[in-house]
């Protein structure tokens, strides 16, 4: 599980420009859906999000569970009515099956 | 000021004109006054304040004794030596000092430097003259904190000063140089009195910093007499204002900004600044992100709490305006300034005249009382604009910034709350300590990533209270500080939020000083087998070690260890919780114990994460296997 290597390193000093020309190529990788703008806009507030696009980082639907709340909890500006869209996103399109 | 002293005391001029002068050179009335009380008694013909000065004979140490007790100490933290005889000498037929003793200096310091954060005054310690190494990293981080303390050691007798002989090597007073604001070598026992006076003085004046003392053994021993002050003598007035001309431009240039940002530092709470910088940004509307502080503040479920940096994005997704004025108040400037690569004009406000502008270019440097600053900036800003425009001004930012902090901090608790398992997710063990704590319950934080726990609790003036961690960053500082806390507010729960590596760093000491005078801070170690941070930071750069997911110098699982032994080693009692199911139960147990009156050691077994989480191999090595004889 080697989610999040640059999640704790890029905490900081990500804002006013919050869709780079590389976070926006970054963003071609998540399929359409409702809740795609809003994972993406939660999640690279703080990091990039090419965490979440490796292969190598693909977790169970438990563990984007517990990777969102723990987020959540850190500080990620997620509002309470999008927190169960954005783990069933992750789950539904970035797990092991 | 120093002419109008000069003035004064030289009968050039009445109290009036002093007053008069010290408005006009842009004091306030309060440190017109306090200037005037702290100079009347070398006014000819005035009148001493009773008990201003007083001639006391005793030994030095005596005389040291009696010019703490004036300045107000109430405790002596201490760690064993034979330099402290001459106190223990002194102390016979006192009751107005109290020891507080811990078996290592480090952990003397870490709870003197707990206490003089809350108390805002100097806190005095002393130890053994070879314990002085021993102290140095909490000093370090008392100096990067702008804490005050005095910090004393004993020394050789004066017959073998420059001898390199038993216990002594030549400048020791050099080592404690870059840790210490001012530092004294005293070689006169009439003076002792005099220099216990200074080191306080010094340590105490914004911006703080420790002062240490070293004074040969046989000093503190020999006879003498000398003056002993008052504590009106170093009372030394704080409240200074910026100069006026930059608080109107000031006020100017935040009146014409059109999407503003406030970062508050660790001035504002060592001021006392919160209530009138809340007051400045509701004023104008200015939405608020917290620096790395020792202190909360900002109220962080005040509207116009944006959190940390990482925050802004969203709020600048409704807001639709950038950034265009920082104000900076009481942090030490980023390096470059606020944007980097697109800065955004900063007002730096500070006490402390070396840091403004330092590091980068400002727009306006307001120099004085974060308070003052605040409060001067309110009536600047008042008096340029009328009520109905100031209300236009704020109306939206406080909308958009209000709605968003609401929301997000219903998400945090929320995650807290549905998180569950074991070990046991971090953010349920924060959610379930704010569920039970007292409403004004304090917490004294030592973790590597602080935030992520705080973020649960609410802090304000009239809700919890946040102390730590040390902008120093060297570890080993929480579970004394928390002891100091706890002396300093013995009548609020006080509770050390601590990561299982920081404990480690030698934090036993201060559970002997907790446990002998019934001290009731709960210990909660996050207790997660590893040093995270710094397997993140060397891991994740996915050099050499990261790519073969080897782990060499974070890994604390072998052994992985109890601290509810460790703590009943002291005679404290404890619980160990690796599941979220135990959690309630457990943290009951550990208030009724503080209510009872004594320490608590809560062990969690918390859940890690991030690259490297699952390893748990490191360099192995057994001495035993290498023996050839085994003996």
């Amino acid at each position: 599980m080697k989610f999040l290597n640059a999640v704790f390193f890029k905490f900081t000093f990500i804002f006013i420009v919050l869709f780079s020309l590389h976070g926006q190529s970054q963003a071609q990788g998540f399929p359409e859906s409702e809740h795609r703008d809003k994972v993406i806009m939660a999640c690279s507030a703080c990091h990039g999000l090419d965490n979440i696009l490796s292969p190598s980082n693909k977790m169970s639907a438990d563990d984007w569970e517990f990777y969102v709340y723990e987020m959540v909890a850190r500080g990620a500006p997620v509002k309470p009515e999008d927190m169960q869209d954005i783990i069933d996103y992750l789950a539904d399109n970035f797990s092991t099956k | 000021m120093r002419e109008l002293v000069n003035d004064l005391v030289n009968a050039k001029i009445s109290r009036r004109s002093f007053l008069a002068g010290m408005a006009a050179a842009s004091y306030s009335a309060t440190a017109a006054k306090s200037a005037l009380a702290a100079v009347e008694p070398f006014i000819p013909g005035a009148e001493l304040p009773k008990n201003y000065v007083r001639t006391v004979e005793g030994t030095g140490a005596d005389l040291m004794m009696e010019q703490m007790v004036e300045t107000g100490t109430k405790y002596l933290f201490c760690s064993n030596g034979s330099g402290l005889g001459p106190f223990s000498d002194s102390l016979v037929g006192r009751t107005d000092m109290q020891l507080i003793q811990a078996t290592h200096e480090g952990q003397v310091v870490a709870i003197a430097d707990g206490y003089a954060k809350v108390t805002k005054k100097p806190s005095f310690c002393m130890y053994s003259r070879v314990g002085l190494p021993h102290s140095t990293s909490n000093m370090y981080n008392a100096m990067k904190d702008r804490t005050g303390l005095v910090i004393m050691s004993d020394h050789s007798n004066s017959d073998r000063e420059g001898t390199d002989s038993h216990e002594d090597i030549d400048n020791w007073i050099e080592a404690v140089r870059f840790y210490t604001k001012w530092r004294w070598e005293a070689h006169h026992s009439e003076r002792l009195a005099e220099w216990v006076r200074r080191a306080y003085k010094v340590a105490g004046v914004l911006p703080g910093g420790p002062t240490a003392l070293r004074i040969p053994r046989d000093i503190m021993y020999k006879k003498t007499k000398g003056a002993i002050f008052s504590g009106e003598a170093l009372n030394v007035a704080m409240d200074l204002r910026p100069d006026t001309s930059e608080v109107e431009r000031a006020a100017k240039v935040i009146l014409s900004a059109k999407s503003p940002l406030m970062k508050v530092g660790p001035e504002v709470g060592q001021c006392e600044a919160r209530a009138a910088v809340v007051e400045l940004c509701e004023l104008v509307g200015i939405p608020v992100i917290q620096h790395r502080s020792i202190f909360a503040d900002f109220p962080n479920t005040h509207p116009l709490w944006l959190g940390e940096d990482h925050n802004l994005g969203a709020y600048l997704r409704e807001y639709q305006q950038p950034f265009d004025l920082y104000l900076n108040f009481g942090a030490r400037q980023e390096p470059g300034g606020f944007g980097r690569t697109n800065p955004v004009k900063e007002i730096h406000a500070s006490v402390d005249m070396d840091t403004v502008g330092r590091n980068s270019p400002t727009v306006a440097n307001l120099v004085g009382n974060i308070n003052e600053i605040a409060k001067d900036l309110i009536e600047a800003i008042k008096s340029l604009a009328n009520t109905n425009q100031l209300k236009q001004l704020a109306e939206e930012r406080m909308r958009v910034a209000g709605g968003l902090t609401t929301a997000w901090q219903e998400s945090r608790l929320n995650a807290g709350r549905l998180s569950k398992g074991s070990p046991v997710p971090w953010q349920r063990l924060a959610y379930e300590l704010r569920q039970q704590l007292e409403p004004d319950a304090v917490i004294v934080e030592e973790q590597g990533t602080e935030y992520k726990s705080l973020g649960m609790f609410p802090f304000a003036d009239d809700a919890m209270m946040k102390i730590g961690r040390t902008e120093g960053r060297a570890l080993g500082w929480g579970v004394g500080a928390s002891a100091g806390v706890k002396l300093a507010l013995p009548n609020r729960q006080v509770i050390a939020l601590q990561g299982d590596g920081g404990y480690l760093f030698g934090q036993n000491d201060s559970l002997w000083t907790m446990s002998r005078y019934d001290i009731p801070v709960m210990i909660v170690v996050f207790n997660n087998g590893t040093y995270e941070e710094t397997r993140w930071q060397i891991m994740g750069r996915m050099g050499p070690a990261g790519q073969a997911n080897r782990d060499y110098v974070s890994y604390l699982g072998n052994p992985r260890v109890d601290f509810t032994h460790l703590a009943a080693a002291y005679n404290i009692d404890g619980a160990v919780v690796q599941n979220s199911n135990q959690l309630k139960g457990a943290i009951r147990k550990g208030l009724r114990t503080l209510a009872d009156g004594r320490p608590f050691m809560l062990d969690v077994h918390i859940r890690t994460l991030g690259v490297g989480a699952e390893v748990t191999d490191y360099q192995k090595f057994s001495l035993a296997e290498q023996r050839t004889r085994k003996v």
